[in-house]
């Protein structure tokens, strides 16, 4: 996972980023302007504490009366909390070039997670596969940042059952508003994958929608007869690619069509990345677009 | 079928490979974990049954294309009945090679001879290998071995067909197989091949399918793979000019002949305006427009006298070119003769009336009105045969009128005088015996045409007369015509029966072949004048006396001009046979003199330009009580012959004519040619084919690679379309 924090690629997302600062004072501000909780210098309240806390930031005081670990929660000094959910199911292990789609989408996370760190936001991390796997609420700590990239490192895949039902359940457990970054290939049922999405809207989330693709799930560019074997135990599929091209290039087309526009339904931003497009070239024109709103 | 490369066959197995492609390629295909699962299995289940059938298609057409490549180098041949003698052993090729006067036919600036000597080197060169041998004969009516025993020097044989000479013989097709089955026969090679290189003249199959040509052929193809390689164009137009005839054979200084041809028009049209000539000694002596329709004859006729006795030469041209220039000429050599002397043989006193011998001699004394002019005549008249005091063959033509019962003697000399070619007339005594019976018993059918039966005497009232009807042939056309002659007129009160003759022989106009030919009948049906042909010569017998004791045919007008034909045309039998077929042995006659000469023969110059070429010398005649007979070699090619003794001066000549038949260029159809040799397997090619293949299809078989190549081609493009299409389809 070295490459999730290529320089190079930091280097260009962060000058797009301090290109932005300076033109609009708080794009993302603009983009996410409730107020959260987080850490800051008012206190607002005591929370459980979880792996990732900063240690100093320990109420000894509760500690002492309730031999619990409780931290202090400040009103936050950070004007977003940002939640990246990485789908971590098995199909995201599909990848015919230098990068899986997991990994792409990894680097993406760990990317959008510098980036949010550097300008002192709190983020947060979700994996999830046939449910919830993990879990690690926004912070804007180096600390966090670390114990983040190692859970993104680490990541373990697991076959899908229900993208619909985990994306309700990933909009339950984040309680405030917050700006959801969502990546996954959304192998399910566009309809199901629409309806999860719609809960987040319905929690009043910000949600960005990076669809992840490996350019040969786009393009189908096989020609000699294979046997397909499905990432999530599907089963083996004996197939003429030249023969199913065509077919199955509408079908792709057609389920990307179908999560496109319920992302513009619900006014939720959808991106299209191919694993084989550059990391901070998407980021890039991505935020370049995101900027340009109004 | 049979493959003439099975080596290649085991590639066939390659037909497998698409198949076990198609297996191992399901077997051993790769693997990939994929993710977009859901997509793949839509569109899987909406194609899987088409595409299974479209599979085995395009593994069925590919599998299908590699045998027919392979099949296609195996180079499968389907064999034909023609196909025989199986096996790899050595080859003995009978190459016969067409050299017939119609062969020098030119088109294109090359004779059909030229093309069929390329084919011949072609065979030799492109599908002979070293081992195998060659015989060529050279095909003609008089077929002859050119290269007889096989021969292994392959190049030796090729150049000895490039200097192959055409000839002016005709064509017999027969013959020709009758020589390649002799040299077939000697052969001992396993396999043998007879290439007939020809332009397939239908002249060259006379008559009728004969079983006797056909059995030759039969056997030859028992032994012997025949190829039929036909080399000219079906169609060549062609002008003739056939064998020119002379009026009469007994030609004297100041009398006219004439001398005609028929001129054969087988051209593409009408010939207008074509000019025929007469050339003597290379000198035109005469010129006659012709107008021939397609597919006639017309006759072009020249009257010439000569004016010195000896062999004159000359042609009959017709100046109209056309590809063969061989027939557009008619030689003919004719021999002047200074005078007819004639030995009349009988009683010269008769009592109180004329002898036979004073009409006879009469008859013969004045100029007579011979046909075609007057005949000069030297008679000698004498008591008995053997009162002349001179030997017979200083006379040409001996007149028996009434003579005295011949001796044994006289009767063996009055033969060999005739079978040396003199003529006989003989006309019985009215009274007494016949005198033509010999003393001795010697046989007298021996010499005359017929037995002479008994005498019959009857009134004048009842006397027949010459029916001038039953003239069918020469010598006496010219008394068939009432309003000319009386020989009608004349009544016989006394009458020899004769026996009758078979008559089967009038068909050939001529009585060479020793059969009896009645020429004139009596008004009652029996015969009055029989001939016979013997030997060289010929014998004429009356059925009535040469006076006028039984008849009164002495007194008449029609008595001179009967004397005077009958006389001239048995001195022309006396005449050696001067006009020639090429091929024909010519005999000439000389004088005593000649015995112990030797002689040359040299074909004389057509053009005043060309010079004479010798083709025999040292040449010695046969030496007879009266004369020498000198055996030509027979002529090769159509001319003009000169017989020359530079001993002393000796010269006579013949002329030699194509085959008429020969001129006729009509092509056999392969049909004709199977069924006058027996309906055997014969493979028929022509020139513009490629002979090498012909003769492997003639070893082997059709073969028919091509086809399949051009069906792999085809088969290889409709996969390509088929695998675009399906996949385009999806």
């Amino acid at each position: 996972m070295a490459s999730m924090a290529d320089p190079r690629t930091l280097a260009r997302i962060a000058s797009l980023e301090l290109r932005a600062r300076v033109v609009v004072e708080g794009v993302i501000s603009g983009l996410h302007r409730s107020p959260h909780h987080g850490y800051s210098v008012e206190f607002a309240q005591h929370r459980n504490y979880t792996p990732g806390d900063e240690i100093r930031h320990i109420d000894w005081k509760v500690y002492g009366r309730s031999d619990r670990y409780h931290v202090k929660q400040f009103e936050e000094e950070t004007n977003l909390r940002a939640h990246i959910a990485l789908d971590t199911s098995s199909s995201m292990l599909y990848g015919s070039g230098a990068m899986t789609k997991l990994q792409y989408a990894s680097t993406i996370a760990a990317a959008l997670a510098y980036l949010f760190m550097k300008q002192r936001d709190a983020v947060g991390l979700t994996t999830f596969s046939d449910g919830v796997t993990a879990y690690l609420p926004p912070s804007g700590t180096p600390a966090h940042a670390r114990e983040m990239m190692a859970r993104l490192e680490t990541v373990e895949t697991r076959p899908r059952t229900d993208i619909s039902k985990t994306l309700h359940d990933l909009a339950e457990r984040v309680q405030r508003r917050s700006l959801i970054v969502l990546l996954s290939d959304f192998f399910d049922d566009a309809e199901r994958v629409v309806r999860g999405l719609q809960h987040f809207r319905h929690r009043r989330h910000e949600v960005i929608v990076f669809h992840t693709m490996d350019p040969d799930e786009m393009t189908f560019p096989f020609r000699d007869q294979t046997i397909f074997e499905g990432l999530e135990n599907e089963g083996r599929l004996d197939a003429d690619p030249r023969a199913l091209r065509a077919q199955y290039v509408q079908a792709v087309e057609a389920h990307i069509a179908a999560i496109r526009r319920g992302c513009r339904d619900l006014r939720m931003d959808y991106v299209l990345m191919q694993t084989d497009t550059p990391l901070d070239d998407a980021l890039a024109r991505y935020l370049s677009e995101r900027m340009r709103q109004p | 079928m049979t493959f003439i490369s099975p080596g290649f066959l085991w590639a066939l197995a390659a037909v497998s490979v698409p198949l076990l492609l198609h297996l191992v390629r399901r077997r051993r295909i790769r693997v990939l974990r994929w993710a977009a699962w859901q997509f793949l299995v839509q569109s899987q289940q909406r194609l899987r049954r088409r595409l299974r059938l479209e599979q085995m298609i395009l593994a069925a057409i590919r599998a299908l294309i590699v045998a027919l490549i392979v099949l296609a180098f195996a180079r499968p041949v389907i064999r034909s009945r023609a196909i025989g003698q199986a096996g790899s052993g050595p080859i003995h090729a009978v190459i016969a090679l067409d050299n017939s006067a119609s062969m020098g036919f030119e088109r294109a600036g090359e004779t059909d001879f030229e093309r069929a000597r390329k084919a011949a080197d072609q065979i030799i060169s492109s599908t002979l290998k070293p081992g195998d041998a060659v015989s060529v004969v050279l095909a003609s009516a008089n077929p002859r071995p050119l290269v007889k025993h096989p021969s292994h020097d392959l190049e030796g044989v090729r150049r000895t067909i490039r200097r192959a000479p055409l000839s002016g013989y005709g064509t017999d097709y027969a013959r020709t197989a009758r020589l390649c089955l002799e040299i077939c026969e000697a052969g001992r090679a396993s396999r043998r091949e007879v290439y007939v290189i020809t332009d397939s003249q239908r002249s060259g199959f006379p008559g009728m399918p004969g079983t006797a040509e056909a059995d030759t052929w039969r056997r030859l193809s028992r032994l012997a793979r025949i190829t039929w390689i036909h080399v000219a164009a079906d169609s060549r137009p062609n002008a003739s000019v056939l064998p020119p005839m002379q009026s009469r054979d007994f030609v004297i200084p100041g009398a006219p002949v004439r001398i005609e041809s028929e001129v054969v028009n087988r051209t593409d049209g009408p010939l207008r305006s074509a000019t025929a000539r007469l050339e003597v000694e290379t000198r035109t002596a005469g010129a006659t427009a012709l107008q021939i329709a397609k597919g006639e004859t017309a006759r072009a006729a020249f009257t010439h006298t000569f004016d010195r006795p000896g062999t004159h030469y000359g042609r009959i041209v017709l100046d109209r070119p056309d590809g063969l220039a061989s027939d557009n000429s008619g030689w003919f050599a004719v021999h002047v003769r200074k005078a007819l002397r004639v030995l009349v043989v009988g009683p010269t006193t008769s009592g109180a009336s004329v002898p036979d011998t004073l009409y006879v001699a009469t008859a013969l004394s004045p100029a007579g009105a011979s046909e075609g002019g007057a005949a000069q005549v030297t008679s000698t008249v004498r008591n008995a045969l053997s009162d002349s005091g001179m030997p017979l063959r200083s006379f040409d033509v001996v007149v028996l009128a009434g003579p005295s019962n011949l001796s044994a003697a006289e009767l063996r000399a009055l033969r060999g005088f005739v079978e040396a070619g003199g003529g006989l007339l003989a006309f019985p005594a009215a009274s007494g015996g016949t005198g033509l019976a010999t003393v001795a018993g010697e046989r007298e059918e021996a010499l005359w045409p017929v037995r002479i039966g008994s005498r019959r005497q009857l009134p004048l009232d009842r006397a027949p007369s010459l029916d001038a009807a039953t003239i069918t042939r020469q010598p006496l056309l010219l008394f068939r015509s009432a309003e000319t002659t009386d020989l009608g007129a004349a009544r016989f009160t006394t009458t020899y029966d004769l026996g009758v003759p078979d008559t089967g022989g009038s068909r050939s106009g001529t009585a060479r072949q020793g059969r009896p030919q009645t020429i004139l009948r009596f008004s009652d049906g029996r015969p009055a004048i029989i001939e016979r042909a013997l030997g060289n010569g010929r014998a004429i017998l009356c059925a009535f006396s040469a006076g006028v004791d039984g008849g009164d045919l002495p007194l008449k007008a029609a008595y001179v001009p009967l004397i005077h034909q009958l006389v001239a045309y048995l001195a022309s039998a006396r005449s050696d046979e001067r006009m020639l077929s090429v091929g024909q042995p010519a005999a000439l006659t000389f004088g005593i003199e000649a015995g112990q000469k030797t002689f040359s023969i040299a074909r004389k110059a057509a053009l005043p330009d060309e010079a004479d070429r010798i083709i025999a010398s040292s040449l010695r005649g046969v030496p007879g009580p009266d004369a020498v007979m000198l055996r030509c070699p027979p002529p090769t090619e159509p001319g003009l012959y000169e017989v020359t003794s530079d001993a002393v001066d000796l010269s006579d000549g013949f002329a030699a004519n194509l085959d008429p038949r020969e001129t006729d260029l009509t092509v056999a159809r392969p049909d004709v040619i199977a069924g006058h040799a027996g309906s055997i397997p014969i493979t028929f090619a022509h020139e513009g084919d490629d002979i090498g293949r012909v003769v492997r299809s003639s070893r082997y078989g059709s073969e028919f690679w091509p086809a399949l190549i051009v069906s792999a081609l085809i088969l290889m493009a409709a996969e390509t379309y088929l695998a675009r299409a399906f996949g385009r389809r999806t």
